[in-house]
This record gives structure tokens, sequence and C-alpha cells, in this order.
């Protein structure tokens, strides 16, 4: 495998559907790195997972992962990928211990042991059949598969939904783990903003189909805030500065994306330190510029 | 390789191991009808009844077993249906498993079922033809053939159309429509000489399609290959087709 500084990178992917288009989208994946895929459901996210997997063909656009193209390369890159989704692939006849027998002839890597050790520490029963198995117990599982072929990089697409916050941590846990190898990296799509607050270390936001900003998590929190304001302050706020406010009776809450330049012009004004979810939400109403 | 055929035949074990109580309980039933004729209540039925039975009956018991085994891959179609309801091939997209693997994971299926139900057919018919005394014939291999022939082609289209429509409904509606309209098309010659001989029984009737189409027998096992290669390359040819 070649030497490669990002993990994946889009540029300009494009598709095109009867009423939606992925539109020009560019991002890397830094190598080592989690990368929190944000959008709200329908926002093109698990469009771009496709494409990146080469599950539906791009319009246009160029996808690298490890440095190579994603379908000229795919299989050798298919080797060293996981992807975990929301639904569980596997048939509910098998279990466990059926489940790596298979799985063991699909990755050239998989390592038993590794994926025993997962099951212990799942607590998954080894021989019970997976149709049995509750929602965080089949994502358990999905889980263990994908991190014991020696992955080097991990694809979740909306795979902590519907999990409970204990599950859920857990999860997050073992994510961090695997990210102690440098050469491992993720990109974990999801609309659980605080699961992506808590490990990622960049954010990739994106609303219907087109990519509305990407950088490091930091960086993305430490340039916004929420400035809390009376209507008449809000009236001096340059709209150029605005992503946009939500106003209530009470007076406005405008988000900006500058905080520094913000900061220097609106002096007398208290800026608040804001989430990835609230950033979202503003991002996602930025057209109407104002709402309640 | 192994893996993915495990796969396969792991989820589709109990439809053959249901055919497989069929065919063995058959061949007892058989066994005991041939006994009750020899020493039992049918050895004191007349003559007439006991040589038309005796013909009917060596005639069923050499074939019907072996097709109950030739259907066994029949209804593997269900699998692939599975597949594509339970996002098995989402995975299968995101693996380093490509289409030719894939496809001919499940034809290596389908290929030893075949294989097997033709051993176990051949093993059946000559089981019957010594019990009943009956010369196990060139016939009777050429028969084994053919119908090994036609449950395959029946049991590719039904994957291949699975693969294109996704889902196994349209396919079974439309392989069962042409295997419908064959069937009474063949069988048109037969039934209008059956109008004319009161006394010929309905498997006569199919026994007659099976021995004029036995000509082509020669041909079968390069008809069979080229089934096998043309459901391969059309398969690995929709499951490499991507989603819209």
């Amino acid at each position: 495998m070649i030497d490669y500084e990002n993990a994946i990178e889009i540029n300009g992917l494009t598709k095109k559907y009867d009423g939606f288009t992925l539109d020009n989208v560019s991002f890397n994946v830094p190598k080592g790195s989690i990368m929190g895929f944000i959008g709200q459901n329908g926002a093109g996210k698990t469009t771009t997972i496709k494409a990146l997997l080469n599950i539906i063909r791009q319009d246009s656009g160029t996808i690298k992962i490890f440095g190579m193209d994603n379908v000229e390369h795919e299989y050798e890159i298919k080797e060293n990928i996981s992807a975990v989704f929301d639904e569980i692939s596997f048939h509910d006849a098998f279990n466990a211990v059926q489940l790596s027998k298979v799985l063991r002839g699909i990755y050239k890597n998989w390592d038993n042991d590794v994926y025993t050790n997962y099951l212990e520490r799942f607590a998954l029963p080894s021989k019970k059949s997976i149709g049995q198995f509750s929602k965080g117990m089949k994502m358990k599982l999905q889980i263990a598969a994908a991190l014991s072929h020696n992955a080097k990089l991990l694809i979740m697409d909306e795979a902590t939904t519907g999990l409970d916050p204990v599950v859920r941590n857990e999860i997050l846990d073992i994510f961090l783990e695997y990210l102690q190898d440098e050469d491992h990296s993720i990109l974990m799509s999801s609309h659980i903003t605080s699961d992506l607050e808590k490990v990622a270390d960049s954010v990739t936001f994106i609303d219907k189909g087109k990519l509305l900003l990407s950088g490091y998590k930091d960086d993305v929190l430490e340039n916004h805030r929420v400035i809390k304001c009376s209507k008449s302050d809000y009236k001096n706020i340059d709209p150029q500065d605005i992503v946009s406010a939500r106003l209530s009776d009470f007076g406005a809450d405008v988000m900006i994306s500058d905080r520094e330049s913000c900061e220097r012009k609106y002096s007398g004004l208290v800026f608040d330190k804001t989430t990835l979810e609230e950033i979202m939400l503003y991002y996602v109403n930025r057209t109407k510029k104002e709402w309640n | 390789m192994k893996s993915l055929i495990y796969r396969e035949f792991f989820l589709y074990r109990k439809s053959v191991f249901t055919a497989l109580g069929v065919f063995f309980g058959l061949i007892v039933m058989g066994i005991l009808i041939i006994l009750s004729m020899q020493f039992g209540n049918l050895a004191k039925a007349t003559a007439d009844l006991t040589t038309d039975l005796g013909g009917n009956i060596s005639t069923i018991l050499t074939y019907m077993p072996g097709m109950i085994l030739f259907a066994i891959p029949l209804g593997y179609f269900e699998v692939l249906d599975t597949d594509f309801s339970s996002k098995w091939m989402r995975f299968q997209y995101a693996s380093p498993v490509n289409e030719s693997r894939l496809v001919l994971s499940k034809l290596s299926l389908i290929g030893i079922l075949t294989v097997c139900a033709f051993v176990g057919s051949i093993l059946n018919a000559l089981l019957f033809s010594l019990i009943c005394d009956k010369p196990f014939t060139q016939t009777t291999l050429s028969l084994i053939v053919l119908m090994m022939t036609v449950f395959s082609l029946i049991t590719i289209t039904l994957c291949v159309l699975t693969c294109l429509f996704r889902k196994s409904t349209p396919a079974l509606i439309i392989v069962f429509a042409a295997v419908f309209m064959t069937f009474i098309a063949l069988s048109i010659p037969m039934l209008e000489k059956a109008s004319d001989n009161h006394d010929i029984q309905f498997f006569d009737i199919e026994m007659m399609i099976m021995e004029k189409v036995s000509g082509i027998a020669p041909f079968l096992p390069f008809i069979l290959a080229a089934v096998f290669v043309l459901g391969y390359l059309i398969m690995t040819a929709l499951l490499r087709r991507r989603e819209k």
C-alpha cells in the first residue's frame, strides 16, 4: 500500500437523483483521526458513504481511499476497510461462531482471536442466533466483526442511532481504543452530535446535498459563537456575519462563524460557546436567516 | 470461497434436509409397496391389476425420488431473495468479495447439490431396477440427465431473474408461467394420443414426453454446462450493476 496522508480524500463528488443532488462535495479524513459526518436525515451522508464504497456510481468527482482511487483499487481498499451500517447485514439464522466461519473466508486478515475477545468483552453469546439479539447486541456484533480483520478505516453510517447511552458510550470507548494505532481512521456519520462531540477530531457538515463546513472540531467550535442579544442589538449585526438567528419574544440568539472578527466588531455583546448540535441547527436554517 | 459456500449451504440446509427426508421416505414407501405386491395384500390382487400397477410403480420409483433430489436446488432462489432483503448484498458490496466470487459461491452450491442429486438418482434407479428386476438402460440414464438439465435450467433462470428484479416474486411468476406453458405445449400431442387410448396412465404421458426429448440426450451435458456458464455470466453482470 502506498504512503498516504489522508485516509479519505473526496473531491467534487456529485451524484444526481430525481429530487436530490449531492453537489460538489469535497473533504478529507486525515489518517489517524475520527471525522464526524454530520447532517440531518436525507442530507446526503449515506449517499456519500455509498459512493465511497462504490455501491453507487458517482456522476463526477474523485474519491481516494488510502491514496488510491476507490473504483480502480476497489477490492484492495475493501480488504482494509470496515463498514458498519444502521441495520445489521448478517442473516438472523447465524450465531456469532457460524458468522466468523463466513467472515474469515471474506477477509484475508481475519483474526479469530480478536473477534472472540470482542465477543467476550461485549458479553455477546456465541451460540445464540443473531435473530434473538437485541438492537444493541446486533450493533456490538457488527462492530466486533468490523474490528476483527485489521481494517485501517472504519466507516460508520448512523451506527449508533437508536442505541441507549450506555451502549453508545461503550462503543465510543472502543473507537478511541481503535484509534490508538495511528494508522487507523474513522468516518462516523451521525445526527447524534453529542457522540461526535466526545470523540471526533474533525467534523464535516452536510445539508441538502451541499457541504456546509469541514474542519477540525475544536476550530469549528472555537470559531462559532452564539450571541444572545436584544432585537435592537441584533439589527446592528452585519448580515454577512450571521449564519442564522433564532428570534423569540425575549430577544435573539445569533450564530456567527468568525468569532475573532465579531468579538472585535461587537465588543459590547455576550458571546456564548456553542455545540455541534446548535451549529447544525443554525446552519440548517441558514436560508431562512431568521427562525423561531 | 469455501466459507461463502458454507454460508449458502447453512442458509439452505433446512430445505435440503426436508427434501432428503421426502426422498428416503419415498424409497421406503416404494420398498414397502413392492414387498406388499410380492407378499402382502397387493399380492392377492388380480394378475391384470398387479401387472399394470407393477409397471407404473417401477417407473415411478425409478424416477420420482430422483426428481425430488433434482428439485432441491430449485428453491435456492429464496436465499438470494433473502440476501437482497436482509441487506447482505450491501455488506457484500462493502467487502472485498467481487461479484464473480459471489456468483461462483452461489452456483457452486447449486452445482454440488445437482451433482449429489444426479448420484442419488442413479443409485435410486439402480436400486429399483434391481428390486423390480428391470434393466438399467441407456434410456434410464438419458432421462435422469434430462431431468437434471431441465431442473438446472429452471433453477438458474430463477436465480438470474431474482438478481434482475432483486426479489423473487416476479421471477417465480415468469418461470412457472413459462414452465407451465411449455409443459402444456409438449403435452398436447401426448394427450391426443391418450384420448385414442384410454388405458394410458398420466405418468406414461410424462414418460413419453421425456422419451421423445431424450433424442437430444448426447447434447444434454453440453446444454447443462452452457446453462451454468451463461447463468454465471449473466448473474455476475447483473450484480455488477450498482444502485442508481
